[in-house]
């Protein structure tokens, strides 16, 4: 086992009734953000930064949009000599399965071998909605020093802790072995929780001082992305010693129209702007014809917005299409969210309080 | 291991007439486009038609060129029996030598292409815009059973004198070459780029090493050694968009293209991608002071003034209340606030300071270079 050498798991098993249609089909990690990532591109990163290379993800479904993103995961210096990432699906069946016919140590056998063959000295256990710039490498750093069984983040920018844990490997193979013994049976992200909570344990508290949010709710999602569009979270997200990988696209320069009028927007490659956008957060590959307007929203891959058409307060997901002086009018409390590939005609209007 | 075809991009070039664009770095390696370099279309061509070892001849100035190709990644060339390689002058028994000319490249990167043992060489420049599939230029050389094929295009018949220029049968079979001829005979130009049965063309290159001559050029030596031997060469029309960017008006004016309306290059085409190097770079983000008409804007863009019928290549910053017009600005710029930059070519790295102004004309275009400083205290 090497001394210093930190493996990394993720749980991508949370709740997301709260995000209603938009995590129908894809889990919350995979929610893109910010033009042209997804939110576990943020946390990914920094494991990447932390020359992590050894990456677990445990899954609730299929997580095939996950596999579309990361692939190889080539572009986290994942898919090197030594290390790899390993996906686990289906949690949500291997939970329900074990609530009919009961649990047994098998249910950790993945996470388990997952850590001895990482032949890591240190884990680091991580949620999937948070998007934060953590230094990994700094968080062992005071790990050691302060000679902690378990290391957390404390998000000063949210006042509260974050699901990030830094443990060794060995005390987390132990807490597993406790949890067998005592039938808990959770995903690695709860079971720290849980036994940070039962036990006496030597807890270091890491600070993390920049941007923070996380995604509970379609208000949180809405609100990271929009505040993205100010430069002090900008930078504190995007410019640090740590960037942001995403998946490679080769995407081409955007197009702006004669008649464009753009202002305080976050915009990604592919598009052809002709019309209005203010405060808004657009996607790759999206189209908006002349006389259309967008204002305060968020609009994912591939959507056209048609000539004459207004989207306002509103989440398309990918590939909407808004006919031709269609109107689509959210408010800052009733954000509308529109399902991936619809079209959308005539108008869909929420009364403001 | 036998590959059918490999390819060798010629992309030693200086590419004098693009001036301060091309004082430290290769032809090639321009920035072009907003997010390309020139030679990332012949890069990208491979690419696409399947070739996946190329050797890309370097020489003059290589080092920007040479770290953006790297292992070919960029364009999937670094799996299995595959490779971008960089073939630069270097010194071995016989002493070192530079290249002389195209076919001497080849000549002295003999063992390269012995080592891959291929049936067929592309051989290309690395200085022209097109995309084109070779795969179909390469059955067209087998079904004429030929030893030579040379891409051609039609050119108009007022411009032919500038070209090299193919005259062919009434079976596209060629039967004689004019570099630049006062009275050309056909337009059928050559585009520099030929497929070679490699056996014959090494045949052909060795003979006259071994005789002490030394075959320089493709177009002034080799064609017409096989013509005289009564060799099979063979013309294939191409009729798509391509470029030679080789002077700073022509760079400007391919750029604009993009702009105005036409793009005959199809670069969004994504069942035809060019490829490039990329970085991780955040998105562009437009400002509340921006306003932006009839241009385009990479990633990495922070835009807070005015930017008409322009391209911002990435990463690139407007300060506000500037005023950018019919210009190319490349990749990293740092553009101050109150600057006015007119029908002008911003080079990689450039700093701009406030208040200054850079002011060209059509037909006399002007440059700022790679990394240059204009205004502060420069």
């Amino acid at each position: 086992m090497e001394k210093t050498k930190i493996c990394s798991v993720f749980t991508l098993t949370e709740e997301s009734h709260s995000l209603k249609d938009l995590t129908i089909k894809r889990p919350i990690a995979a929610l893109p953000f910010a033009s042209r990532y997804r939110l576990i591109d943020c946390t990914l990163s920094s494991v990447s930064a932390a020359k992590i290379d050894s990456v677990a993800l445990f899954i609730g479904k299929s997580g095939r949009s996950i596999y579309d993103h990361i692939r190889s995961g080539k572009s986290w210096g994942l898919s090197g000599i030594t290390g790899g990432i390993f996906t686990f699906s289906q949690q949500f069946y291997k939970f329900s399965l074990g609530m009919e016919v009961g649990f047994t140590e098998e249910f950790y056998e993945d996470l388990r071998m997952f850590l001895i063959r990482s032949r890591a000295r240190y884990v680091f256990v991580s949620g999937s909605k948070t998007i934060a710039n953590v230094d990994i490498k700094a968080m062992r750093e005071q790990h050691v020093a302060e000679n902690a069984q378990i290391t957390r983040v404390f998000s000063t920018q949210k006042n509260d802790y974050l699901t990030m844990y830094l443990l060794d490997v060995d005390f987390m193979l132990g807490l597993i072995d406790q949890a067998v013994q005592e039938g808990v049976f959770l995903e690695a992200t709860d079971l720290v929780r849980f036994y940070l909570k039962k036990q006496e344990l030597t807890v270091s508290n890491f600070m993390y001082t920049g941007y923070t949010a996380v995604i509970s709710s379609l208000k949180d999602y809405y609100q990271a992305n929009m505040d993205m569009l100010h430069t002090t979270h900008f930078k504190e997200l995007f410019e640090t010693e740590i960037p942001i990988i995403t998946k490679e696209k080769n995407g081409s320069p955007t197009y702006f129209g004669k008649l464009a009028q753009v202002k305080s927007s976050m915009i990604a490659t592919d598009c052809f702007v002709r019309g209005k956008v203010e405060n808004s957060v657009i996607f790759r590959r999206v189209d908006i014809l002349e006389k259309a307007e967008v204002h305060h929203s968020i609009i994912m891959q591939e959507c056209v917005i048609e000539e004459g058409a207004i989207v306002e307060y509103a989440i398309l997901d990918k590939g909407v299409r808004v006919a031709a002086g269609s109107v689509i009018k959210g408010t800052p409390d009733q954000i509308i969210v529109i399902s991936g590939r619809q079209v959308v005609e005539g108008e869909w209007i929420k009364e403001g309080e | 291991m036998k590959h059918e075809i490999i390819a060798m991009i010629l992309a030693g070039g200086q590419g004098t007439r693009l001036g301060k664009l091309t004082k430290n770095i290769a032809k090639p390696a321009v920035p072009f486009g907003g997010r390309y370099r020139i030679i990332d279309f012949a890069m990208s061509n491979c690419a696409n038609s399947g070739i996946h070892n190329v050797g890309v001849i370097t020489q003059y100035q290589p080092l920007s060129l040479n770290a953006h190709i790297g292992n070919g990644s960029a364009w999937g060339m670094d799996g299995r029996n595959s490779g971008a390689t960089i073939l630069q002058p270097y010194s071995s028994s016989e002493g070192t030598q530079f290249f002389e000319g195209t076919a001497h490249a080849i000549v002295q990167n003999m063992d390269y292409i012995d080592g891959l043992n291929p049936e067929y060489v592309l051989i290309l420049s690395g200085d022209h815009i097109y995309k084109m599939n070779y795969e179909l230029m390469l059955t067209y050389h087998k079904e004429q059973e030929a030893s030579l094929t040379v891409g051609v295009i039609p050119v108009p018949m007022e411009e032919a004198s500038r070209f090299g220029i193919m005259n062919t049968d009434e079976h596209n079979k060629i039967i004689e070459f004019e570099e630049k001829p006062a009275q050309p005979k056909s337009n059928l130009a050559s585009m520099g780029i030929y497929i070679f049965t490699w056996k014959k063309l090494r045949e052909y290159l060795t003979k006259d090493v071994e005789n002490g001559q030394m075959m320089e050029d493709f177009g002034k030596n080799v064609i017409p050694s096989y013509l005289e031997a009564g060799e099979s060469i063979f013309a294939y029309r191409f009729n798509g968009y391509w470029k030679d960017v080789g002077t700073i008006e022509s760079l400007w004016e391919a750029n604009m293209e993009f702009l105005d309306g036409e793009d005959e290059l199809n670069i969004r085409d994504r069942h035809w991608r060019i490829f490039s190097q990329t970085y991780a770079t955040p998105p562009q983000f437009i400002s509340e002071t921006a306003k932006i008409s009839n241009s385009m804007v990479s990633d990495g863009c922070l835009v807070e003034g005015e930017v008409e019928h322009s391209i911002l290549s990435q990463r690139v910053k407007i300060g506000k209340n500037s005023k950018i017009k019919d210009s190319l600005i490349m990749g990293n710029v740092e553009i101050g606030e109150n600057v006015v930059i007119d029908h002008a070519i911003i080079g990689e790295g450039a700093k701009i300071f406030d208040h200054q102004e850079i002011i060209g004309e059509l037909g006399n275009i002007k440059v700022v270079g790679h990394g240059e400083e204009v205004g502060g205290n420069a």
